[in-house]
């Protein structure tokens, strides 16, 4: 390891001290020279007959230096940059093959792009809260469907938080929900989201201004209210006296308290408007039928997933015992608040990934086709080429070289699409969630890329080991007819005429 | 990368890398010297082709086997010293069993 780590610092150091290096490696062999002509003529030999005898031993010395010289090179670097110089130039002497498999694979790797950011939206990033990782919803079971998952009602989710031990924090908190509004500013259809006092606390958010409800302050006639940045922009113009206006909210009169951050809002991030408290202790919900709060419980530190699923069925088994009329046969299950929230979108859009990744696939063969079609036309070129000496794995190289340049060229025009696919995405997608926050980001590239590189090898491997394959004598025998084929590559010869002949069809 | 061990002049290669490694165990030379020890102790036999010796001991630079370093000359001119470093020792103890594994094979073929 250390090894390479000199030897990349001595090549560099050659590199960026070349002319510095030129002369030191003049001054070593003019050197060793002089010594050679002195002990000529130490041996008797007249001054210019030394000279002469060391140039003869010694050879070329200018080939010699250049030899010494070639040792310091990156001489892969170079070869590869020639390689790269020589495919653009080839390439852009066949504009039409380029643009058609260019547009192809940008196509295909477009979509992949798109849909990628779509999952990456949903699935790969984390929860805009505080350590989102200890978040996890609880579910019931119905009576006798032990499989099933229902909100928990809520004088139990209240029985699960006292009970608990593992989590830190239980709350419970509804969706948005649609609410009448009236008051100062018109009457108008506000969207709410009901959360227990202590809702805040437990997701790790802090008010912008103002504060959060109190857990007194879950009452049922005159309430508080904690509005959303957007809600305080749109309704009261962002005025910083908001605190202790108030309107009604389902003809309950309740007071602003509290302003949130615009960064915090609804799960699924669509619009928010307020959160109303509700006293999951009250009077109203001893009944344990009213199945419309989901429960999130922070983990304690170092409390795990399966130590929460024990303790929440022990306290399941304790409500059995002391409900049966309700709770006979009610279990409950410990869920990643993550899984609960995205889980069922998972299964709906990686059957989605996969079909653009059969389109990308299908747009490879495509490519893979015409670039194999160009090749078998270029026997003759191939066969001067390696008659000056080009290794075979030199030619094979050159044609990775020139599908690496389409792959990367169809992955920079991919993700131009993505940005196009993004907001078709949107346009179609009218109310998915988390629509407003798909973007291109760091990882979308980065997966570009990628599938860009696999590209290139999909569509460049064929023609590469065929191009080694070729028989050069063959090849410049019959001038630029090209090699002839053994049977499997003429039958490939042959699938290619026949997708030609479908050809804007094949495309997908 | 480039090929470690290349099919064309391989033994010719190796061995004189090897025999530079085992002349620096002298302590620290330039090329010249390396060259005249090397003629010297085999009596003229072996010939150290300077077309070879300068890619060899710049070969042997850049993969930590030797350390090279300017100096002056026992006649007062710049030259440029090579030294065997950790990494160049260690070598030459594996590329030195391994030779006297191969010649006495050959010698053993020879003799029979």
């Amino acid at each position: 390891m250390s090894a390479w780590r000199t030897n990349i610092r001595l090549r560099l150091d050659a590199l960026i001290h070349c002319r510095a290096f030129d002369r030191d490696l003049e001054d070593e062999i003019d050197f060793h020279l002089a010594m050679r002509e002195g002990k000529q003529q130490g041996l008797g030999l007249p001054g210019d007959d030394a000279r002469y005898a060391t140039r003869r031993r010694f050879g070329n010395v200018t080939l010699l230096k250049e030899n010494t010289r070639e040792v310091w090179t990156f001489t892969f670097l170079e070869t590869l940059w020639q390689d790269v110089c020589y495919a653009a130039r080839t390439l852009r002497k066949s504009p039409a093959f380029l643009a058609v498999v260019v547009l192809s694979l940008a196509l295909g790797i477009g979509a992949n792009s798109t849909i990628f950011s779509v999952l990456n939206t949903v699935l790969y990033r984390p929860l805009p809260f505080s350590r989102p990782d200890r978040l996890m919803t609880i579910w019931e079971s119905e009576p006798a469907r032990p499989n099933s998952q229902v909100q928990p009602a809520i004088a139990d989710g209240a029985d699960l938080r006292k009970q608990s031990h593992v989590f830190e924090d239980i709350a419970l908190t509804s969706f948005t929900e649609p609410t009448p509004l009236a008051g100062e500013g018109g009457a108008e259809q506000a969207r709410a989201q009901f959360v227990t006092p202590h809702y805040f606390h437990l997701m790790g958010a802090s008010p912008m201004f103002g504060r959060v409800f109190t857990a007194s302050e879950a009452q049922d006639l005159t309430r508080t209210v904690v509005i959303s940045s957007p809600f305080w922009k749109r309704r009261f113009n962002g005025d910083p006296k908001v605190l202790g206006k108030s309107f009604k909210v389902s003809g309950v009169l309740s007071t602003v308290v509290g302003v949130m951050p615009p960064s915090f809002g609804s799960f699924y991030g669509d619009p928010l408007d307020m959160w109303v408290p509700i006293d999951a202790d009250s009077a109203r919900y001893p009944e344990r039928k009213g199945h419309w709060l989901m429960a999130i419980g922070r983990l304690k530190p170092g409390a795990a997933q399966n130590q929460a699923q024990t303790e929440m069925g022990v306290i399941a088994h304790r409500l059995e015992q002391a409900w049966p009329a309700t709770n006979q046969g009610v279990g409950a299950k410990v869920q990643p608040f993550h899984d609960a929230l995205y889980g069922g979108m998972g299964r709906n859009l990686y059957p989605l990934m996969g079909a653009v990744v059969c389109v990308l696939l299908i747009a490879c063969v495509n490519a893979a086709n015409l670039l194999q079609a160009r090749t078998e036309t270029r026997g003759a070129e191939f066969a001067v080429r390696a008659s000056l000496g080009a290794g075979r794995r030199r030619l094979m190289r050159q044609l990775l070289v020139e599908s690496g340049l389409l792959g990367l060229a169809g992955g920079a025009l991919g993700i131009a699409l993505t940005f196009a696919g993004i907001r078709l995405f949107r346009a179609i997608a009218i109310d998915f969630p988390e629509a407003e926050r798909l973007n291109v980001d760091i990882r979308v590239l980065l997966f570009t890329l990628a599938v860009s590189f696999a590209t290139a090898i999909l569509v460049g491997s064929a023609p590469a080991f065929q191009a080694a394959r070729a028989d050069l004598n063959l090849a410049l025998r019959e001038g630029g007819a090209g090699p002839r084929r053994a049977p499997r590559a003429a039958a490939r010869a042959m699938s290619w005429q026949f997708r030609r002949s479908h050809w804007p069809w094949s495309f997908w | 990368m480039k090929d470690k061990k290349p099919n064309t002049g391989e033994l010719l290669r190796d061995t004189l890398d090897m025999l530079v490694l085992k002349t620096l165990t002298r302590g620290s030379m330039h090329g010249y010297a390396i060259a005249e020890f090397i003629e010297q102790t085999t009596d003229d036999v072996l010939r150290v082709e300077e077309g070879a010796l300068y890619p060899a001991l710049h070969r042997l630079e850049l993969r930590g086997l030797v350390a090279a370093e300017w100096g002056v000359s026992e006649n007062n001119r710049r030259a440029r010293y090579y030294r065997l470093t950790a990494a160049g020792r260690k070598e030459l103890g594996e590329e030195s069993a391994h030779w006297n594994r191969m010649a006495a094979a050959v010698a053993r073929i020879m003799e029979a």
